[in-house]
């Protein structure tokens, strides 16, 4: 069973606060959504839960181990993150990138054994990139790298895995099939997983449960049908929409209307 | 079935071939040491270099079949001069491929960040300080140019610091400006010199013109030890070619790297440019090609580096001195003249992404 719990987070870059008075639970097994507008700290969370950005405010739980006390290391060991489109390096060929995953369990100056290249092989057929092994990263495209960072994050062996806009760069072919496999891992494999995603309908469909950030704060927690509505979305976005369900699984759908009519034209 | 193929055929590391690169390069620079040595104004037969060479080794016994001379030629002005180019073009080329690596630019060379820069202003001042030429054995300045050249990284890096954080961006635009203001001091210190100009701006084209065993007491353990320390964090320099957010969440201790890996980098190019001067183009050039030949991998890139640097150096300076005997050509003049074709060439011949 892993956890990771936020208790009263505050984190910022310099004298600007982002985020304030996070307080949430990550657990094995579920998929948890952050949704919100552009701006409302969803990468900042994920910053601050790996250190990348210092936390200003509040403490942050791996198994109960305040992640202060933790080394990048044994951070890295638990805990995987899918970057919002990912810089890769582009010498390196796709299977080296994926290879770089095992970093944190290689001991010093231990090469990458039969095993770490069976972990990273399977990490890539998961993710449809096997293909890919010799190419460089530089030839490759903005959706095949998108699916080479999960592949990495995959070979990291994490228990967390923390995902960033995991699907901006897809089609919508792909979109699915990342947030199935996430999805199995999840249920499966009883990983915890914390998605930033922008699409309020993947949202609905895929996460367990859904936090609505707003202005650096908690707007609303709960389950998709909780907090997907019009009145929710007219606020936090300020966007008009219409809610409706899903034909097949009755999931909330978010639905755009255009101003061009009843006909279409 | 073609996917099992793939997989066994599927060797990320090249471990053999690498491995096997580095022992050949190991026997050539042991060879381009002994033709380096046997080579010069007066040619001396390769037995004889060898037998000398041996018969310094304890423990080995080789009759003395030559003539003092020679010995003193050998061992006194050329062997001096040849390990002294070999551990510098060892060091710029390493410490060149480790910032490459930390600045994550192809541009970068040993040079960047002030080091040049601090150097040249006090080899200028070691040369203006009238001391009697008995005190030069002891290379008043060399040790003006080591001590500007990490004074000046050192305010470099203070003034790049932004809290506790060192942005890389930030430390590139304080070292620039930092050594635009050193180079006019010192190119106003060099128009003004008068007499010592000649030395001094042949300094800064860099060369080993006055060798002795000193320099190679102190340079050797430093680079030495300089080196092989940097090819410990070769996993930790791969991993860190993605941003270094990524670098972080894949285990780096991302801070602590980047100090330890600037210092010791610095280090070892501050004490080869205190005896050999500014020799451009080995720094920025050699891991280039390295990577060309050999791939991105800075487990093998860095060792690689250092023998190559180290060869190329050799070699140089062998044509420095023998092209147009009785005058020596600046090293910084052969390097860019040789290095820069032969460079050129690697590049055509492969297209694909380098850095």
């Amino acid at each position: 069973m892993q956890k990771l719990s936020l208790k009263n987070v505050t984190l910022g870059y310099g004298e600007t606060i982002v985020l304030s008075g996070i307080d949430m639970d990550i657990l094995s097994g579920e998929l948890l959504g952050i949704v919100g507008p552009n701006g409302c700290g969803k990468s900042t969370l994920i910053k601050g839960i790996t250190r990348v950005i210092p936390l200003k405010g509040g403490d942050i739980f791996l198994n109960d181990r305040s992640i202060a006390g933790i080394s990048q290391n044994d951070i890295a060991r638990t805990v995987a993150v899918v970057p919002q489109s990912a810089s890769l390096p582009e010498a390196f060929t796709a299977f080296e990138i994926v290879l770089m995953g095992r970093t944190p369990h290689m001991k010093f100056l231990e090469y990458e054994g039969p095993k770490d290249i069976d972990i990273a092989v399977k990490a890539m057929k998961m993710t449809d990139t096997f293909h890919l092994v010799e190419r460089r990263a530089g030839e490759l495209s903005g959706g095949e790298k998108q699916r080479l960072t999960i592949a990495r994050a995959l070979a990291q062996q994490p228990k967390i895995i923390l995902l960033d806009e995991p699907t901006s760069h897809l089609d919508i072919n792909y979109q699915i099939e990342t947030l199935e496999l996430i999805s199995v891992l999840c249920k499966k494999e009883g990983l915890a997983v914390l998605a930033a995603l922008h699409d309020l309908n993947l949202a609905a469909q895929y996460c367990d449960r859904i936090i609505m950030l707003n202005k650096g704060r908690i707007f609303n927690e709960g389950t998709p049908y909780e907090v997907v509505t019009a009145v929710n979305v007219k606020q936090v976005y300020g966007a008009d929409v219409c809610i409706s369900s899903h034909p097949v699984n009755r999931l909330p759908v978010t639905l755009v209307t255009g101003n061009r009519g009843h006909n279409g034209n | 079935m073609e996917e099992e193929k793939k997989i066994i055929t599927l060797n990320p590391v090249k471990w053999k071939g690498r491995v096997i690169s580095i022992a050949c390069l190991l026997v050539c620079l042991l060879v381009f040491i002994v033709f380096a040595v046997s080579s010069g104004s007066s040619s001396i037969p390769f037995a004889t270099t060898i037998s000398i060479i041996l018969s310094k080794i304890p423990f080995i016994s080789i009759p003395e079949t030559w003539q003092g001379t020679v010995e003193t030629v050998i061992l006194n002005i050329r062997m001096p001069r040849v390990i002294l180019a070999g551990v510098t073009g060892a060091a710029l080329a390493v410490a060149g491929a480790t910032y490459q690596g930390l600045f994550r630019n192809p541009l970068a060379d040993p040079y960047l960040i002030g080091v040049s820069q601090g150097a040249a202003l006090g080899a200028v001042i070691g040369f203006l300080i009238p001391i009697s030429s008995s005190f030069w054995s002891l290379n008043l300045v060399s040790i003006f140019a080591f001590i500007g050249g990490l004074g000046a990284v050192f305010l470099v890096y203070s003034l790049g610091k932004v809290g506790k954080s060192l942005p890389m961006t930030t430390l590139i635009l304080a070292g620039v400006a930092l050594g635009a203001f050193l180079s006019a001091i010192t190119s106003y210190l060099l128009i003004t010199s008068g007499e010592s100009f000649r030395g001094m701006s042949s300094w800064l084209l860099g060369g080993f013109s006055s060798p002795k065993w000193i320099h190679v007491w102190i340079t050797v353990p430093i680079i030495t030890l300089g080196s092989l320390f940097i090819c410990l964090y070769g996993r930790s320099l791969n991993v860190m070619q993605f941003d270094e957010e990524q670098a972080q969440q894949l285990g780096i201790n991302v801070e602590r790297t980047k100090r330890i890996l600037l210092v010791v980098a610095t280090l070892i190019t501050a004490a080869a440019v205190s005896f050999g001067g500014i020799i451009g183009f080995v720094g920025i050039i050699i891991p280039h090609a390295v990577r060309l030949i050999w791939g991105p991998d800075f487990r093998f890139l860095l060792p690689l580096s250092i023998l190559c640097g180290s060869i190329f150096l050799i070699l140089a300076d062998l044509l420095a001195r023998t092209v147009m005997p009785p005058t020596e050509i600046p090293l910084g003049i052969v390097t860019a003249f040789f290095g820069a074709p032969f460079f050129l060439y690697l590049l055509r011949r492969k297209k694909k992404a380098v850095f």
